[in-house]
């Protein structure tokens, strides 16, 4: 290994870890000691990545509180470093981290609202899809429905959709009721639209490649082709191809 | 790439912004009053909603890009995904100036998210010399390559900041984002005179200036950008441009976003300043 890049990776392992730097040798200013200008950069880094998921994570923020949002994000941050510069992709892992913390072991909700922000976040930067034509349907056997790319469907056992407001109070809500939605990208930013616990099943049945016929044969929800017709004006369906189709 | 030619055409008496997202869509679909808008080029690639805004904005304005993670002062060649990805965002905005930074940030598949210090050593410059190489092929243009602010200083034995990017210049073409408030801040932290390093660094580097301010914390100045400019990085900045002749001139702010209108006063008053002291220089 080059002296440059020994240097360098005791130098990164010293902002990241606050480990001792063996080949570091700074020169005395009057100002500050030697050592704790290392400290700067550790401490600007630390807080650039908490800020990052602050901003990603707002409603986990509230929920658990500054001081251990501060505390999870320190170690958060320790053990997972960022592995690309484009900071917006940074914060994948947290709702994993939360979901193994033994602190919110009781507290699963906690997780799975910072499972939905990710989603948003990660959505936000999606463009929408255009609408798509269920005039196809028409006189077809059956279907296949393809999910457009940016569509997202999202379960939860806490009703976490409720919890990302900024003024939920967990004690005013039945913590027990679950959520089901569906996200996706729209020209104002990421649409959420709440769905019965059978729509929600049938269209992860429609997402895994069942036929229209298959999925309703299973849970057939009231009104569901009416919320399809929805959903395809809204652009949550890349394609709906009829069977005939398919086979012709 | 050996050619020299970052001096581009850019009206050089009219300042610029730092364009950030709160204010995208004040200036998104038509002409800013500033004359150039700058962008983190990190937070505009791919091909979604913050690219598109982008775009849309660089119909009417002329655009410069910013890098922050190239780690061109690393060790290790820079991230060749990384720099596609800059590749095809400079591609399809074909910027004004495109910038990064004399400083690293990567260690293996670790990205540090800050501009750490690079030691001025021949062996650091051949690194960063074979780095900047590679940066503008890829580009097919010159980059200019930001001073750093500095918050330590290496005890080895090590060549002049200004001397080794004068170097790094003549060894690659590239040309110099002086940061005019980097310099203040570094000569606060390390005890140096700022006049004395604007004054050794050799004219006709320097393709753009940044403005900005500080904050101080343990005694310390830190580059924040969260700070209007102070007086002391005017002055500097008006014995740079008495120096170097007006420059396009970038007024950065990352913290405590201020009004839209409050970054344009702030870009008129560089523009006074340039005006003058040019004034004076052609008396």
């Amino acid at each position: 290994m080059s002296a440059l890049r020994e240097l360098q990776r005791d130098m990164a392992s010293a902002i990241r870890e606050a480990a001792a730097t063996e080949h570091l040798t700074l020169r005395p200013l009057t100002t500050l000691p030697a050592p704790h200008r290392l400290v700067l950069h550790a401490r600007n880094y630390r807080a650039s990545l908490q800020g990052v998921l602050a901003s990603a994570f707002p409603a986990v923020r509230r929920l658990v509180g500054e001081g251990f949002f501060a505390f999870t994000t320190a170690r958060f941050a320790s053990l997972h470093p960022p592995r690309n510069p484009v900071l917006a992709l940074y914060g994948a892992d947290f709702p994993g981290w939360l979901a193994a913390a033994p602190q919110l072991h009781d507290f699963s909700f906690v997780a799975d609202t910072a499972r939905l922000e990710w989603t948003i976040h990660a959505l936000s930067d999606a463009l929408p899809a255009p609408p798509c034509n269920l005039n196809e349907l028409a006189g077809a056997a059956d279907a296949y429905v393809t999910f457009a790319a940016g569509a997202v469907l999202f379960e939860a056992p806490a009703p976490v959709a409720d919890l990302i407001e900024p003024d939920a109070d967990p004690a005013q809500l039945d913590m027990t009721a679950p959520c089901y939605l569906l996200l996706a990208p729209t020209e104002q930013g990421v649409t959420r639209i709440t769905l019965t616990a059978d729509s929600f099943a049938t269209l992860t049945a429609l997402s895994n490649g069942q036929t229209l016929s298959q999925a309703l044969a299973d849970h057939a929800p009231a009104d569901f082709i009416a919320l399809l017709r929805r959903l395809a004006q809204r652009g949550v369906f890349s394609a709906i191809t009829p069977v005939s189709g398919l086979t012709s | 790439m050996r050619e020299s030619g970052h001096i581009l055409p850019l009206p050089a008496h009219v300042a610029g912004i730092g364009l950030r997202s709160p204010h995208m869509e004040a200036v998104r679909g038509r002409r800013s009053p500033a004359s150039f808008l700058e962008v983190h080029a990190e937070n505009h690639m791919g091909d979604g909603r913050a690219f598109r805004a982008l775009a849309d904005i660089r119909r009417d304005n002329a655009v410069s890009l910013h890098g922050v993670g190239l780690s061109l002062g690393g060790a290790e060649p820079p991230d060749a995904a990384h720099l596609e990805r800059l590749v095809a965002l400079s591609d399809r905005i074909e910027p004004v100036l495109v910038s990064e930074h004399l400083s690293w940030c990567r260690d293996g598949d670790i990205y540090m998210n800050d501009l750490l210090p690079v030691t001025y050593t021949r062996e650091a410059m051949s690194c960063i010399a074979r780095n900047i190489d590679i940066a503008q092929s890829a580009l097919k243009r010159p980059l200019l390559l930001e001073n750093p602010s500095h918050y330590l200083a290496f005890a080895e034995p090590v060549a002049r900041e200004t001397d080794f990017i004068a170097e790094l210049c003549r060894r690659t073409g590239c040309g110099v984002l002086l940061d005019v408030n980097n310099v203040a801040v570094s000569a606060a932290n390390l005890g140096f005179d700022p006049v004395a390093w604007i004054d050794a660094l050799p004219a006709g580097l320097a393709g753009e200036i940044h403005l900005a301010g500080h904050e101080a914390e343990d005694g310390v100045l830190i580059d924040t950008h969260g700070a209007p400019i102070p007086a002391e990085v005017w002055a500097l900045y008006a014995h740079a441009v008495r120096r170097f002749g007006p420059l396009p001139t970038l007024i950065e702010r990352d913290r405590n976003l201020p009004a839209l209108d409050d970054l344009l006063a702030e870009a008129a008053r560089a523009d006074a300043i340039a005006g003058e002291v040019c004034h004076v220089r052609a008396a």
